[in-house]
């Protein structure tokens, strides 16, 4: 049974050199020519243009800071030799004045010295855009045929700064300086400086254990400690040992940075102080009843009574964000009408936003209503993105409630989920820290002194050990780590999360019985995807439904399509009901994105989408992912078919096929009828009331288990025992079960599938 | 939320916290991470780590948190919150001796809780006023902010040295020294206080200040001369900088001042004296912005920041409260000592 689902994959285990080809992560393994030594990147030694530049007589990792500083006055690009720009000179002359350029000598002789180097800048020390090029004028990457790679932790952060640079230098974004994000690559030929997200620097380090394109590797941004920066610190810890020539910068933000000299064997550290000015910290007498409420009064009380300057609003999530940013204008609306008080805008600010209105925090404060009037004002209600990873000039008020929505991971029930809990110490003095970044200021911390000291952790737990981590240990599987006990991670999980990780995978046939990644996980790997849905999708042709399981796996990829807004909660569910299918959450869901892609809805999208409450931001999007899987799923050569929409089983195939992912997420109804258990994990839980399923429905799949006081799950499909035992017999094995109503029940249905078989013999 | 709190039940499954898995030591995870060599109870990662010291507990298991269901700030405990209501805080004191702090400290704490507790109190009960700082009233002319403070640095200087220089000019009754001490006392607290939490203390100063209120209202002629000797002592400051060596001088010139001082004195009893004929209503809210603005002022210098707290926010979050606020603070506002000032003006002139 289990053998049937690798029946439909064509997949040899010999290296497949046309599938490598096309694969974009290997690219750099083909445009070598004969010289498997020389990893080319297109220039051979100098320029392309022929023409010798300052850059030739420089000596590799033996430059000073005067060197460079001769090369960047011109008068021709150093780098592609064309006439240098007056733009260009206007920059270099903003450059000179950051932080970090007093310290480039310092800089260069640590570099030249060591492998590795701890950096430590804080925000708007402009090391993010100045150390590159720092770097490139020393190591001088074109003569070696190599690049310098500069990791972010986001895409967006990773194209804006590779656009930027490549103002700073006058070239051409996609030239020399490049970026490269999943499913989009700005790079060319002549790249010799690639930003780029630390995902997809690891996404080539699957292919490219020794990371043979760069000569310099640059984590930026390390105090994320994000899950990707995480796992190529251990890589890279590693890959030093036998690339001798390889260089690492790894840069943060915090003075943490201690732990990660001490992780990097006492790697030199760089410090460049940041501008900073005093902050003043103010906390409340007592605990606050209702934070969100006292946060919106702290604001209104700023902009009656403090002196100009702009506020910095930390909230947990989108809705909160939003919810707050409406009441505050309404509030001063009120002030503004009744006690002249100065005008005030409002910016919401988190992830999910759309670029176009990110970029509105940077608007300068609105003008006061009248020459010398009360002061306008700006407010920006924001997630903890604002905390370290963007610099807004001109907040002098920072209101810190002290919580943020942070993901946590319980290995035991096998729940991930995002919930609001206290920041860390930290975390609260860098929020506070925003305060002081163009004059003196004040922070208003909603607690007390004593919950500070407290109820607070010192630091910020990093990602990896609040995250499932199936998808990493695939990752690390291909990587071609097979200690995983003994990785030298900066932050080693916890041992139960890492045996889930490893369970699931073994039930999901990602590995096998040894711990060896099988041809099935190998594949997985290559989807930029939770290992279960790599794994449904692989498995869906089987059931004759690829096509469909495409758009699903897109359309749980990304946030809630249904909009549900508070004022018109009865409409949005009538409207949901227009698309609701009886057997479940995955079906409707699928019912609308094919409404949405009807001719009808295409005419218009955007009305459409509101009229019928749902998200055009959230099917944009899964449209995007699924033109992006649908790549990969025929770089791979997996069918895509359908069963025809008439055939009776067209929705059975479906719901077959979600459980070929998710059969480690069902529940069955328990003896009482009104809650679900779950199988194997026996949580007891309710199906989430947003659900169009009935309650008639014995099993059910889920999508997500919500850990509120009350445990839901939702996006829920009706399923049937035989599927389970039928698609996932390993995991189904009743022997494994405790004694219970579940394991009667399936073992009742296991007779009589046995009966129903042997009465076919019969007949035969 | 006590009894009348919304009651909420829960069914707790019977192992909530999946034990049975956690415990069971032969399940495909725990096999493989043996076979690797790991022992129950060893941190991963690499042997003889050399950053192992900053491993936390995180690093054996998987992090706990709380759920939280409603937005209650950091810090907040359900049912812990009014301890003080159930008269837990009056033992706060005899835990503290046991623990063996000073008998000072404790009666400083319960001093600082009582005080505490009446402000919340207060603003409970009536809520609280804000009051907008309008300058200082010196003599009949106002002082602007900034040199008040100049002054009051100079003050805290050699004030001393003053006293000590012209006990004869000046008519020292009990009471002017009682109001100098205080006065003394207020800025010395306040240069204190700029630096320090601006939390607490505040509560002590208000009281002090209703005291002076009170004081006033009670003996309403006595605050005119009172302030003449303010101005007294702050003109024998001015030139306290100055004199040293023109002694001879500087004491005719005191003298003729004195007279001039004298003169009007005379002439504001007399004015007051009208003044409360004309219009008794009229005094005691002058007083009252008067004495405000004083205080306002002492506020503003001492936390000019608004304390987030929220005993000290008269309005609930909803929007009639909001709206009710701003009717105060322009009612406040119409009160303000500068404009008050130029009206009683006008009627004395009148």
């Amino acid at each position: 049974m289990a053998e049937s689902r690798f029946k439909r994959q064509k997949v040899s285990d010999e290296p497949n050199p046309a599938a490598d080809k096309a694969n974009p992560y290997l690219a750099h393994m083909h445009n070598d020519g004969d010289d498997a030594g020389d990893y080319s990147n297109g220039y051979s030694n100098g320029n392309a243009n022929g023409a010798s530049t300052i850059l030739d007589t420089f000596k590799r990792h033996g430059t000073s800071a005067m060197d460079a500083k001769k090369a960047e006055d011109g008068p021709s690009n150093p780098f592609n030799g064309n006439q240098l720009s007056e733009r260009y000179f206007s920059i270099l002359k903003t450059r000179r004045d950051l932080p970090v350029h007093a310290q480039r000598q310092e800089f260069l002789e640590l570099y030249q010295k060591s492998q590795i180097l701890v950096f430590v800048g804080e925000t708007g020390s402009g090391k993010t855009t100045q150390i590159p090029q720092f770097v490139l004028y020393d190591d001088l990457p074109q003569q070696q045929g190599k690049m310098v790679a500069c990791t972010q932790p986001r895409r967006v952060a990773a194209m804006s700064v590779a656009q930027r640079v490549a103002q700073e230098m006058d070239v051409t974004l996609g030239e020399e300086v490049g970026y490269s994000i999943r499913f989009e690559d700005m790079t060319g030929p002549k790249t010799i400086m690639k930003y780029m997200t630390d995902g997809m620097l690891l996404r080539e380090a699957m292919n490219d254990h020794d990371m043979k394109r760069y000569s310099t590797i640059i984590l930026d941004e390390a105090h994320e400690r994000t899950l990707a920066t995480d796992i190529l610190m251990g890589l890279l810890k590693e890959v030093v040992k036998r690339r001798p020539d390889l260089k690492i910068i790894i840069m943060s933000a915090t003075l943490d940075a201690q732990k990660f000299q001490k992780y990097f064997l006492n790697a030199p550290l760089l410090a460049v102080p940041g501008r900073t000015h005093p902050v003043e910290i103010f906390y409340t007498a007592e605990p606050e009843r209702d934070y969100v409420e006292a946060a919106i009064r702290t604001v209104l009380q700023i902009h009656a009574t403090e002196p100009e300057g702009d506020i910095l609003l930390f909230l947990t999530g989108e809705e909160e964000i939003e919810d707050a940013c409406r009441k505050i204008s309404l509030e001063t609306d009120d002030m503004i009408r009744e006690a002249d008080a100065g005008p005030l805008k409002c910016y919401p600010l988190y992830g999910s936003l759309p670029p176009h209105q990110q970029q509105k925090i940077f608007d300068p404060a609105p003008k006061p209503f009248k020459q010398g009037g009360r002061p306008g004002r700006k407010v920006i209600v924001s997630t903890n993105i604002a905390e370290t990873s963007l610099t807004i000039d001109g907040i002098v008020y920072v209101v810190d409630p002290g919580f943020s929505k942070q993901k946590v991971y319980n290995p035991r029930i096998r729940v991930e989920s995002l919930l609001v809990s206290p920041i860390s110490k930290a975390s609260a003095q860098q929020r506070a820290g925003r305060a002081g970044r163009t004059r003196p200021g004040k922070a208003f911390r909603l607690y007390t002194e004593g919950a500070f000291k407290k109820e607070l952790i010192d630091q910020s737990y990093p990602e990896i050990l609040r995250s499932n981590l199936a998808s990493t240990v695939l990752e690390l599987k291909k990587l071609g780590i097979d200690d995983l006990v003994h990785f030298d991670l900066m932050d080693p999980p916890a041992p139960e999360t890492l045996m889930r990780a490893l369970e699931e995978l073994n039930y999901l046939a990602c590995l096998d019985d040894e711990g060896e990644l099988t041809s099935l996980g190998s594949l997985a790997s290559n989807f930029p995807l939770d290992p279960a849905l790599a794994v449904m999708l692989i498995s869906s042709p089987e059931f004759y439904c690829s096509n469909e399981m495409l758009s699903m796996t897109a359309l749980i990829s990304v946030p809630q399509v249904f909009v549900r807004p508070a004022a018109a909660r009865k409409r949005a569910d009538e409207m949901k009901d227009l698309f609701a299918h009886e057997d479940g959450d995955h079906l409707t869901m699928l019912n609308v994105y094919h409404a949405f892609k009807s001719p009808a809805a295409q005419e218009n999208p955007k009305q459409w989408c509101h009229d019928h409450f749902l998200s055009f931001r959230a099917l944009q999007q899964a449209d995007n992912v699924r033109m992006q899987l649908k790549r990969i799923m025929e770089r791979e050569e997996i069918e895509l078919v359908s069963t025809p929409f008439e055939d009776k089983k067209y929705y059975e195939n479906i719901r077959r096929a979600l459980c070929a992912g998710f059969f480690m997420q069902v529940a069955k109804k328990d003896t009482s009828g009104k809650n679900y258990q779950t199988v194997k994990d026996n949580q007891s839980v309710l199906l989430h009331p947003s659900t169009v399923l009935g309650q008639d429905s014995e099993w059910v799949l889920y999508n997500e288990f919500v850990l509120t006081s009350k445990n839901y799950i939702r996006t829920v499909t009706a399923v049937k025992p035989e599927w389970l035992l039928d698609i996932a017999p390993m995991y189904y094995d009743l022997d494994s079960f405790q004694k219970g109503d579940i394991k009667t029940a399936l073992q009742r249905t296991a007779d009589r599938m046995k009966r129903r078989e042997a009465m076919a013999k019969g007949k035969r | 939320m006590g009894l009348a709190g919304q009651k909420r039940r829960n069914k707790i499954g019977a192992d909530p916290n999946n034990t049975a898995w956690a415990k069971s030591k032969d399940n495909y995870g725990h096999r493989l991470l043996a076979k690797s060599g790991w022992q129950p109870g060893q941190f991963l990662g690499a042997e003889n780590a050399n950053h192992s010291d900053h491993y936390t507990a995180a690093n054996a298991s998987h992090i706990r948190v709380v759920l939280r269901e409603d937005n209650a700030g950091l810090g907040m405990q359900r049912g812990k919150s009014n301890a003080e209501t159930f008269g837990l805080s009056t033992l706060s004191g005899i835990f503290g001796r046991l623990n063996g702090k000073s008998e000072a400290e404790v009666q400083k704490q319960s001093d600082l809780q009582r005080d505490l507790e009446l402000q919340t109190y207060q603003s409970r009960k009536w809520g609280t006023l804000n009051f907008v700082y309008g300058g200082l009233l010196v003599g009949d002319k106002m002082e602007e902010k900034k040199k008040l403070e100049q002054l009051q640095a100079e003050a805290n200087g050699n004030k001393r040295k003053a006293e000590d220089e012209a006990p004869a000019v000046e008519a020292a009754s009990s009471k002017k020294r009682k109001h100098t001490s205080e006065a003394e006392s207020a800025s010395s607290s306040n240069s204190d206080e700029s630096e320090a939490e601006p939390v607490p203390v505040p509560v002590k100063e208000k009281k002090q200040k209703k005291k002076s209120k009170k004081e006033a209202a009670t003996e309403n002629t006595e605050e005119a001369s009172e302030r003449v000797s303010k101005k007294e002592r702050k003109e024998k400051r001015k030139k306290d900088g100055k004199s040293g060596d023109s002694d001879e001088k500087a004491l005719a010139k005191q003298e003729k001042r004195a007279r001039k001082e004298e003169r009007r004195k005379r002439k504001e009893e007399k004015r007051l004296r009208k003044e409360a004929k004309g219009k008794t209503s009229s005094q005691p809210s002058r007083d009252q912005s008067s004495d405000s603005s004083s205080d306002e002022d002492e506020r503003s210098s001492t936390a000019p920041t608004p304390n987030p707290q929220p005993a000290a926010m008269s309005f609930g979050g909803t929007r009639h409260a909001v709206r009710q606020r701003y009717i105060q603070q322009k009612r406040q506002a119409g009160m303000n000592p500068q404009a008050m000032a130029e009206i009683l003006m006008l009627k004395a002139t009148a």
